[in-house]
């Protein structure tokens, strides 16, 4: 007998509503107590919404947000994943299961307010579900996490988040959609990263879901670099916005121009790197910094360049020791990955990825996304494009975070 | 080794960094003093069962369960 039913749809209807009812119709099943939604940043928002609260039953809980969608060029972003590929689509999965019990909660007004709403939020969702924040047994308990990345904020909800508890998270940033001609012509480029619950879709705003379950599941990082011989210390670091983008500004490595020090490592002229306003995300990606604990890599990736400085979207503090990153064959790491975790739950019911744009874009390019789209290919899923993704209490770029559950009648 | 309250962070950190690299030992450190309600620098042998114990968790998302014992051991030893 299965202990968990996880369906899964998607639809790419252009009206929000027509697009929902196709989905929901999909994925409606008995005692859900789930439903996780991902969509192209194309969608209005808000009506989706609407359209989402209006079918979802009273009991089950709701949490959501779109891709990062961008079309600038060589960047090109926004599908999600789904069993038949990457879509752009709106996208949901249900889970159905008496071993589960879910909360979600949402966060508002975090740019100003993060560590009371934050805090508000975990406090809360601990309540409903019983649990005793500080002695959560993380076999029997997991955390979503959507942030708008917009906010900037999310490093420190994610570290009071498990400063405050023993919860581990797994999610990824909203990024929505980003106009080019903000962005390149009035230096104001952004996205707007919408958060779905049941009280409605926000921007400047977060949501966990807490996960109480008995049945099993995994998390994990999947990353695709290993390190150069070339090591910086990060010597100077400011704050700064690119467009409404919180970024941290790298003055300096080893005590020099960090511009300067890193083109230097790589033998090109600054103009590689592209301008400030339109970066060459192509080239940058494929240079991320970053450093190894064992044979995985946690990247900080290089967003841009402005003047002698570089401008990473992830906090970075002064004295930290980064190294430049090469990449490794993305299909091999996440197959092995993949395997590994089947061999560990021994049944994967369903699958919820957050897969970092860059990485998705660098698949493209390689022509390796209907490789990636059959591994994944082991049981329901849907994946969010994200920026950011996060893992634990850490954020990281050019990752591929997943959450894996199991069943325990299938082990 | 010996440690004394005043060098404890330090020996911890010199434990933590080769197996973690310094970004992450630094990060668990933090979030894990903040758990137990002390600023790093504070962290004393008092404190330190109770640092243990929470840091394991920690430690799961990113070694062994026998890398970590391994770990927790050295700094126990730190102890003697």
């Amino acid at each position: 007998m299965q202990n968990i039913k996880i369906k899964t749809g998607f639809s790419q209807k252009e009206n929000e509503e027509e697009a929902t009812k196709e989905v929901f119709e999909k994925i409606n099943q008995d005692n859900m107590k789930l439903i996780i939604m991902f969509c192209h940043g194309n969608y209005n928002q808000l009506k989706l919404n609407r359209a989402w609260r209006a079918l979802i039953p009273p009991e089950t809980a709701f949490i959501g947000c779109p891709s990062l969608t961008m079309n600038i060029p060589f960047f090109r972003v926004g599908d999600m994943l789904t069993n038949q590929g990457y879509k752009d689509c709106v996208s949901a999965m249900s889970i159905a299961s008496d071993k589960i019990e879910v909360v979600v909660n949402l966060m508002r007004d975090i740019k100003n307010n993060w560590k009371k709403t934050s805090t508000q939020a975990l406090v809360d969702g601990a309540k409903t579900l019983n649990l005793d924040l500080k002695n959560i047994d993380n076999e029997k308990c997991f955390g979503l996490f959507f942030c708008d990345t917009m906010s900037g904020c999310e490093d420190d909800i994610l570290e009071n988040f498990y400063a405050s508890s023993n919860l581990l998270f797994v999610g990824g940033g909203s990024t929505g959609k980003m106009e080019l001609s903000s962005w390149l012509f009035k230096g104001k480029g952004g996205g707007s990263g919408y958060i779905h619950t049941r009280e409605g879709a926000f921007t400047d705003a977060a949501a966990i879901a807490i996960i109480k379950s008995g049945i099993p599941f995994k998390i994990d990082l999947i990353t695709n670099f290993y390190p150069t011989q070339h090591k910086f210390e990060v010597t100077k670091v400011s704050e700064t916005h690119m467009g409404k983008m919180k970024m941290w500004k790298i003055e300096e490595l080893n005590g020099r121009p960090a511009l300067e020090e890193y083109t230097k490592a790589l033998g090109v002229s600054k103009w590689s790197l592209g301008i400030e306003h339109l970066p060459n995300i192509k080239y940058l990606l494929n240079h991320p910094l970053g450093f190894m604990v064992k044979e995985r890599a946690y990247i900080r990736f290089i967003g841009a360049r402005k003047g002698k400085s570089l401008l990473m979207p992830s906090k970075i503090e002064e004295g930290k020791t980064l190294y430049l990153m090469e990449k490794t064959d993305l299909a091999e790491v996440i197959r092995q990955s993949i395997d590994k975790l089947k061999n560990q739950l021994g049944f994967v019911s369903g699958l919820v990825l957050f897969q970092c744009g860059l990485q998705k874009l660098d698949a493209d390019s390689l022509k390796e996304t209907a490789s990636l789209v059959k591994t994944f290919n082991i049981a329901p899923l849907i994946g969010l494009t994200t920026f950011r993704e996060y893992y634990g209490w850490l954020a990281f770029e050019q990752s591929l975070v997943l959450l894996a559950l199991g069943d325990v009648a299938k082990k | 080794m010996n440690a004394t309250d005043k060098n404890l962070i330090s020996e911890i950190k010199n434990v933590l960094v080769p197996k973690l690299n310094e970004f992450i030992a630094d990060s668990v450190i933090r979030v894990n003093c903040r758990r137990i309600g002390v600023e790093p620098q504070d962290l004393n042998m008092d404190k330190l069962p109770i640092f243990l114990e929470k840091i394991e968790v920690s430690l799961l998302l990113f070694l062994t369960k026998e890398e970590i014992a391994d770990i927790i051991q050295k700094i126990k030893n730190l102890r003697i």
